[in-house]
């Protein structure tokens, strides 16, 4: 055993090149399939930490329900499996005036010790409360509030208790009036309950003891992940108010229909398999070619009497003895990326609280120790195998001689192109040709990972550059800002909404905007006012009611020829439309001149606007505000009616529950759109104000998309670099193989320039091929992809002719620098 | 005589090819050796001289017929059992040396002991140095080393197990005279210091002479069989 052993680690410092151009390999590979599981592991964690921050660490939590429904649930614990449940019961209500005209009051809930624990609270400042008289509050409180809460602050509420109706159950009753003071002990990030909550801030307290009356709200978490959305289901049948924590459950691993985590993980698992792939193709190649080389001594050893038992072993512990350096290597190497490279997402963070943690998990460290010693193993075992077949007759009768296998003769008989082709070439060349034919099966594993290393490259780089090219197109280019409210915000009167832009205009950095809103209206069927074909119609004429400010606004009224004080009060009327009637044709609407009065009926109140011009010339910029080169067009299906944002503002259109109806929204082109938003935030503060900043988000998806391309990028280079180390391997071995067939070469004169002649224009050939067979068959896949995407977004086919001549020239120099030979 | 018999070739037959394409290397021959005894066996290139050293080596199966080495029929041992046997029985020592270039000399030396799981006694390997003259150059990796060294270290590796027979293959093929020289002496001095029976295959008369017996072989077959009274080591 000792002998085998040190023969396996002589043989291993007697081939240095090999031995570190194979370590390198199994290293990188190594690292790459710990850094993958190892991500993919902490992404799934840090999922989960983010999703039970944010949401909850529930899986079913029902609301509104009373004691007897809770009874029924608990009782069912064992049968369904449940791990646990937390209850958590409103108390009521108090008056609370604050800066914010919506929320009404302060609503109380109470939550058991589990609640407290699992419900989504995320404390900014202080502790959990510990009885019924202290309470936690939300910072979204603190800063609405007319006085100073901090934590330690005494605060006193009327509460008005409320309990669940014996009639309806979702209905809640009133139940006394109860004066309390409660002590802040700690300030939370809103949560999602206050932030759904329509009419009031929430203070959270300690349960202490349960009051039957009172509406509960239980979380449960099942102790089988997979029984949850049944059980989830069954509670919704007989009880109601349930919802399931959908994502909690995907990322724990459970069966659900959502599919991110799956396809991350497919995605790392295809990563892994190609590596594992190539992986296996270097070290496999590297001991068939250290077989092949030492095929004397295994000859010599079986002549002495070794068993091919003990040779096989011997071949073996080759493998073993790298795997023991390689891996402890990989897998810091691995966990190092990881780190760096977690950093590297944290640093440009798409979703607001999401932080990507690192966690270090033996299994799966484990995983990919086990996972690379299967390759390595896998790669050593069939060679270990040739090796113990080595008769020892091989060696005695010293018939060294190469055996080639016969071309075909016929082929090249029969082709006298071929023929005419072989006399017009050197000598040097037409051997280089002979060998490369000859030697096939040697070249094809450095053959193939050359090809695989530039399908990747073409592949990447593609999907790199139509991401840019969809990213571009994802976003407007006229403005930056976006900004409107949430359909939610029907408390906020019209006029509040608009006069919120109005403020928003008076601020830095906005280089042009554009506030519009929308109506729908109808004229009334009047011989006066219609002209003959649209009275013809027979019905009630639609028309909608555009309201504009801003630059595309002055713009517009300087195409009518007007100025802002000729509009003032006023409305300009477009007098063509078409109707769902008359689809093809455009029909005058009305014989109302400029100065005129029309009477339009909106949300059945009658209002009357001046005329100040009628024309024909539909706002089209205007409905794009600042996107003047957008594609869309203005149909004109309605007659439509301009009116200022002055008199828009005297349109009563509160409580609509059409959403469309004062639907407004302020599209801004900012010069520091980020400082824009935040200054938003800080002077309007109007939670139900939706900024979208483009430009962030640009910014974002590039950054995201950059930091994705670094680590395909990177992945690409350490699979070229197994790929070249596999290249090295081969032609090293090639030319020590052939050493015999050099001297004879030399030996009929030959000179020393011919041969390396010779083995230049083989291996220049070789790649060649093999780098002709790579960039077809990536472009052949990156013009499929275009294909797919071009189906949705409209994309130009792009060709990565740097990348391809940098892949080219790397592989093409690494095969001709590898072809050296020393005399 | 009989129980001194070390080895024992019967009727071996070695053909190669079929029907009209047959070619006989081996042509039933028989002959036994003697414990001690020092075997030339001669014959001209393609006598099947070399075939028969295989086939006793037992590195080439014969295609019938039988040969006993120490009591054991080798013709009917697999390859593992063969190459067990061998490492305990026989001792080979080949024209090109064919030495591990990655061990040292008293590492390829010992080598067959390694395998056999057996530690080397460290007296005698010092001796068996010794007698080989290849004190100086025990830690030399054998392309530091002359042919007749290299040879040398071969020798060793072929006697380090006691073998029962030793053969050897063309030893001086590849060497000068006067390296061909110091090898037979060598091999002769293991043979009547050791009792070592060897076999030796060579096509050259003058060395074939220097053993006790010798053995011609043409067309496959034992044309001659005697012992030389003139030997120099008796």
């Amino acid at each position: 055993m000792k002998v085998i052993y040190s023969l396996a680690k002589k043989n291993l410092k007697q081939n240095k090149k090999r031995t570190i151009a194979t370590s390198i390999g199994i290293i990188f590979s190594v690292m790459l399939i710990c850094f993958i599981s190892t991500l993919l592991v902490s992404f799934q964690s840090s999922m989960l930490t983010y999703i039970k921050e944010t949401i909850g660490n529930y899986h079913i939590m029902v609301v509104n329900t009373n004691a007897e429904e809770v009874e029924l649930i608990k009782n069912k614990k064992e049968q369904a499996g449940i791990q646990s449940i937390a209850i958590s019961q409103t108390i009521g209500a108090a008056d609370y005036e604050t800066k914010r005209d919506s929320k009404l009051g302060i609503q109380v809930e109470a939550y058991d010790d589990l609640a407290l624990q699992n419900r989504a609270i995320k404390l900014l400042e202080g502790r959990l409360p510990e009885n019924k008289n202290e309470i936690v509050i939300s910072d979204f409180l603190v800063s609405n509030a007319n006085e100073n809460l901090t934590v330690g602050t005494k605060i006193t509420l009327n509460v008005e208790k409320v309990k669940v109706s014996d009639k309806y159950k979702d209905l809640l009753e009133p139940d006394g009036e109860e004066k309390a003071t409660y002590t802040i002990v700690g300030i939370s990030k809103q949560t999602n309950e206050e932030a759904e909550n329509q009419r009031a801030y929430i203070a959270i307290t300690k349960l202490e003891k349960i009051e039957e009356q009172r509406p509960y709200i239980i979380t449960i978490l099942m102790n089988n992940i997979n029984n949850a959305d049944a059980f989830g289901n069954v509670l919704q049948e007989t009880i109601g108010n349930v919802s399931v924590n959908d994502s909690l459950l995907m990322w724990q691993g459970a069966q659900t229909e959502l599919m991110d985590k799956k396809q991350i993980e497919l995605l790392g698992l295809a990563i892994i398999i190609v590596v594992t792939c190539i992986s296996i193709l270097l070290i496999r190649n590297s001991f068939r070619m250290s077989i092949l080389e030492r095929k004397k001594d295994f000859g010599t050893l079986a002549s002495i009497g070794a068993t091919s038992k003990q040779i096989k072993k011997s071949v073996i512990l080759e493998g073993i003895i790298y795997a023991c350096i390689s891996i402890p290597i990989g897998i810091i190497l691995g966990i190092g990326i990881v780190l760096i490279g977690i950093s590297g997402i944290n640093a440009i963070s798409v979703e607001k609280g999401f932080t990507l943690q690192f966690v270090f998990s033996p299994i799966t460290i484990l995983v990919s120790v086990i996972i690379s010693i299967i390759t390595i193993y896998i790669s050593c075992i069939k060679p270990a195998k040739d090796a113990s077949k080595v008769a020892p007759m091989e060696v005695i009768r010293q018939n060294q001689e190469i055996y080639i296998k016969q071309l075909k003769h016929g082929k090249i008989k029969d082709n006298k192109k071929y023929k005419e082709k072989n006399d017009k070439r050197k000598i040097e060349e037409s051997l280089a040709v002979k060998n490369l034919k000859r030697n096939r099966k040697k070249y094809l594993s450095a053959t193939i990972s050359i090809v695989i290393s530039i399908v990747l490259l073409i592949i990447t780089t593609s999907t790199v550059n139509y991401i840019f090219q969809i990213t571009d197109e994802m976003y407007p280019n006229k403005y930056n800002i976006d900004t409107s409210f949430y359909s939610d915000a029907f408390d906020i009167p019209y006029k509040e909404k608009i006069e919120t832009f109005e403020q928003i205009s008076q601020l830095d950095n906005i280089e042009k905007y554009s506030i519009y809103t929308f109506f729908t209206g109808k004229i009334k069927r009047d011989r006066n006012v219609l002209t003959n074909e649209a009275y013809n119609l027979n019905c009630d004429i639609n028309i909608s009611i555009y309201s504009a400010e801003g630059t595309a606004f002055n713009k517009y009224l300087e195409e009518l020829g007007l100025n802002y004080f000729d509009v003032l009060n006023k409305a300009i009327l477009v007098n063509n439309f078409k109707t769902s009637y008359t689809s093809v044709e455009e029909i005058q609407l009305t014989n109302l001149k400029e100065g005129e009065k029309i009477q339009v009926n909106i949300r059945d109140k009658d209002y009357t606007f001046e005329i100040a011009k009628v024309t024909d010339k539909y706002p089209e910029k205007l409905l794009q505000t600042l996107d003047e080169n957008s594609s869309m067009k203005m149909t004109g299906i309605n007659a439509v009616l301009i009116i200022p944002m002055e008199v828009a503002k005297t349109i009563d259109v509160e409580n609509s529950k059409i959403v469309i109806d004062g639907m407004t929204n302020m599209r801004i082109n900012s010069s520091n759109p980020n400082k824009l938003e935040e200054d938003i935030e800080k002077y309007i503060n109007e939670p139900k104000l939706n900024i979208i900043n483009y430009s962030k988000m640009k910014e974002d998806r590039e950054n995201m998309t950059n930091l994705i391309s670094i680590f395909a990028y990177g992945l690409i280079i350490i699979i070229g670099v197994i790929g070249l180390t596999n290249i090295i391997n081969t032609i090293t071995t090639n030319i020590n193989e052939r050493k015999g067939e050099f001297k004879i070469l030399s030996s009929i004169g030959m000179t020393s320039k011919q041969l390396k002649k010779m083995l230049r224009y083989e291996s220049i050939l070789y790649s060649i091929k093999a780098v002709l067979i790579g960039v077809i068959i990536g472009l052949l896949i990156a013009f499929i992809m275009y294909l797919i995407f071009s189906n949705s977004y409209e994309l130009t086919f792009y060709i990565p002719i740097i990348q391809i001549i940098i892949a080219c020239i790397s592989v093409i120099s690494v095969t001709y620098m590898g072809a050296r030979v020393k005399k | 005589m009989e129980n001194n018999v070390i080895l024992k070739c019967e009727n071996l037959v070695k053909k190669y090819g079929e029907k009209e394409a047959e070619v006989y290397a081996l042509d039933n021959v028989s002959f036994s050796v003697s414990k001690g005894e020092f075997v030339a066996i001669i014959g001209a290139s393609g006598s099947g001289k070399s075939t028969l050293l295989h086939i006793i080596g037992g590195v080439d199966k014969p295609t019938s017929g039988s040969i006993i080495i120490n009591g054991t029929d080798i013709t009917k041992l697999d390859n593992d059992k063969m190459a067990i046997f061998r490492r305990k029985n026989i001792g080979i020592i080949y024209q090109f040396y064919n030495l591990l270039p990655i061990l040292n000399v008293k590492e390829n030396i010992t080598l067959p002991c390694e395998l056999d799981g057996i530690k080397p006694n460290n007296e005698e390997v010092k001796e068996l140095i010794k007698t080989l003259g290849l004190e100086e150059r025990k830690t030399h990796l054998p392309n530091q080393l002359s042919g007749g060294q290299q040879q040398r270290v071969a020798i060793g590796r072929a006697l380090v197990n006691n073998p029962a027979i030793i053969l050897a293959d063309e030893p001086t093929g590849n060497l000068d005279s006067k390296s061909s020289e110091e090898i037979i002496k060598l091999l002769k001095l293991s043979n009547e210091k050791y009792k070592q029976t060897i076999l030796l295959v060579t096509h050259d008369e003058k060395i074939a002479n220097e053993a006790e017996r010798v053995i011609e072989i043409k067309d496959g077959k034992i044309v001659k069989d005697e012992k030389i009274s003139n030997s120099k080591g008796k």
